[in-house]
């Protein structure tokens, strides 16, 4: 019962009274939206592309990330600008209501409730929500707005845009038509777990150095495409149901998993002897 | 009074923990790049030893193996990402803590809002210039233990990375030494200027954590303006985003003076209006 009333305090406060968390999904979105849609109708016009893109299309450019990188002369290493923005976006702004929180009426409830296990499982969850209210916003946002332009608001792909986009060669992917429901949940799954690091280092360090992590850790999976970098997860083009040898969506659900409970317990443990009084 | 508070502000930020932090995380991140490349380095050596063929000196030395040298590392790749942050941590975030600590209405008092403002743009600019610049002069020293300082040719040009219509290739072909500190001097403003970002955002801000990283996304914000300037392939552009310009080697496009300096004064005049002109008409009580 506690927890519940914990859990939608800080859903009050930290989600829905957080302008940033819905703000920035929005701009991102438009964002994406406007830079898709010039390159949709650039690639229409040059012929690149066959028919129009429909809003699976859009899915796939904000969460899709990068192709594999091979250092090597004239291959020099840009990061997947649109995939950073979106996920780095979302660690930055979760990072600071709990240590708000905290330093501030938080302390007053720690006290009173003589529970920290519970104060901090409230936290993870709505970190976990802030999250995939995150995602939900920037999907929106793109949904609205393929409505108002009156496109083609359905998951069907094109794999000649994606082909044109990533730069991919044509034997590397599998030829797929839609977007399957276990690839679109995958990314914000992967996100939730990448903030739960993050917040459960911020304890450990300043929350500055917790961001920095997260964000080394993005760059590291656009970096280098390996099973053991989450970040990899969380990007459609490297999963193996588009990706011939890619990653699996199997692991990456386990692997996302994992992750956020780990960070959990490891976060329990930390908060239990965590000096409340000096924040 | 102003030359006191400058010193006394300098000493505060390069005495602090967050400084000495920034600096070692800069220099760990060189580390990766440092070490790939002596990987790479041994290889060669390898194999040259293994066959008669031409050992290409030019195209592996000191100049294109340090981090500013290469764009491929995942050194390079990460410092050059990350430096926003880097230059930031040191003391981006110390005007935050005083206006909220009610430290800047004593120093006011004391010695004016003008002396204040000032010392406090110099010391944050001073700091993030130093957390830039000191680890990639700390690799560039330390790639020299390893790699020859031999110099460049054009003949290597896709080795090398630099080419004819990059930013000073002249230089760069015959003074490399001359490249690379001017190249240090132009990521030492750039630094600077991108630290002040967190002062300047500090005036509008009430969390350090939020002023602190604000710059990264700030200059995410430049780099993704790419995506709807360069529209066609056939256009030799110039480069646009600091992200890449700052790099001692051409990442994609070649950087131009006009760019850069246009940034940098771009940068200087709303960082310096904002942190010390706009903000010293506020209320501080």
């Amino acid at each position: 019962m506690r927890f519940i009333r914990y859990f939608l305090f800080d859903l009050k406060q930290g989600a829905l009274h957080n302008k940033a968390l819905l703000l920035t999904p929005a701009a991102i979105g438009a964002l994406v939206f406007l830079d898709f849609l010039f390159k949709a109708h650039r690639y229409l016009a040059i012929g690149a592309i066959e028919e129009s893109v429909s809003y699976g299309d859009y899915w796939f450019y904000l969460y899709g990330g990068m192709k594999e990188y091979t250092p090597g002369p004239g291959n020099a290493f840009s990061f997947p600008v649109v995939w950073m923005l979106v996920f780095a976006a979302v660690p930055f702004v979760l990072l600071n209501y709990p240590f708000r929180d905290m330093g501030g009426i938080g302390q007053q409830i720690l006290v009173r409730s003589r529970s920290r296990s519970t104060w901090w499982l409230s936290k993870c969850c709505w970190n976990f929500v802030g999250t995939v209210l995150y995602h939900l916003m920037l999907q929106t946002v793109g949904a609205a707005l393929f409505l108002l332009f009156g496109m083609d608001l359905t998951y069907r792909i094109h794999m000649d845009f994606i082909r044109v986009v990533y730069d991919a060669l044509h034997e590397e992917l599998w030829e797929r038509s839609a977007l399957p429901l276990a690839v679109l949940v995958l990314p914000a799954l992967v996100s939730a777990a990448v903030n739960m690091l993050q917040m459960t280092l911020s304890l450990f360090v300043r929350p500055m150095f917790g961001f920095f992590a997260a964000a080394l850790l993005l760059l590291a999976s656009a970096y280098l495409m390996s099973p053991v970098l989450a970040g990899n997860y969380a990007m459609a083009y490297r999963c193996d149901w588009m990706l011939k040898g890619g990653v699996t969506g199997r692991a990456g659900l386990t692997a996302a998993a994992a992750l956020f409970v780990a960070a959990f317990l490891l976060g329990l443990v930390r908060f239990h002897f965590y000096d409340i009084l000096e924040e | 009074m102003l030359r006191q508070m400058i010193r006394m502000e300098c000493r505060k930020a390069f005495r602090n923990k967050m400084f000495y932090t920034a600096v070692a995380a800069g220099c760990i991140i060189t580390l990766f790049a440092l070490v790939y490349y002596i990987g790479i380095y041994q290889n060669e050596l390898t194999m040259m030893q293994a066959d008669d063929v031409n050992p290409m000196h030019e195209a592996s030395g000191l100049f294109n193996f340090w981090i500013g040298g290469e764009p491929f590392s995942f050194g390079s790749a990460a410092y050059f990402f990350m430096f926003p942050l880097l230059t930031a941590i040191p003391y981006g975030w110390s005007y935050c803590g005083e206006k909220r600590s009610g430290y800047i209405r004593t120093a006011v008092v004391q010695a004016g809002k003008k002396a204040y403002f000032l010392a406090k743009y110099t010391a944050v600019f001073l700091s993030g210039a130093l957390a830039m610049v000191i680890p990639l002069a700390f690799d560039f020293l330390l790639s020299a233990l390893f790699f020859p300082a031999v110099m460049p040719s054009p003949v290597y040009c896709t080795s090398t990375g630099i080419f004819y219509d990059s930013l000073m290739s002249m230089f760069y072909y015959t003074v490399p030494l001359l490249y690379v500190l001017i190249y240090l001097l132009i990521d030492f403003i750039f630094g600077g200027l991108i630290a002040c970002i967190s002062y300047a955002a500090a005036c509008f801000v009430r969390y350090r954590v939020v002023a602190v990283i604000l710059p990264l996304f700030f200059m995410l914000a430049v780099h993704y303006l790419r995506q709807f300037v360069y529209i066609s392939a056939e256009v030799r552009y110039k480069e646009i985003s600091p992200m890449f310009f700052l790099r001692p080697v051409q990442a994609a496009y070649p950087a131009s003076w006009a760019v850069i300096l246009a940034e940098m004064a771009a940068l200087f005049l709303v960082t310096f209006f904002l942190s010390v002109i706009w903000e010293r008409k506020h209320e501080i009580y």
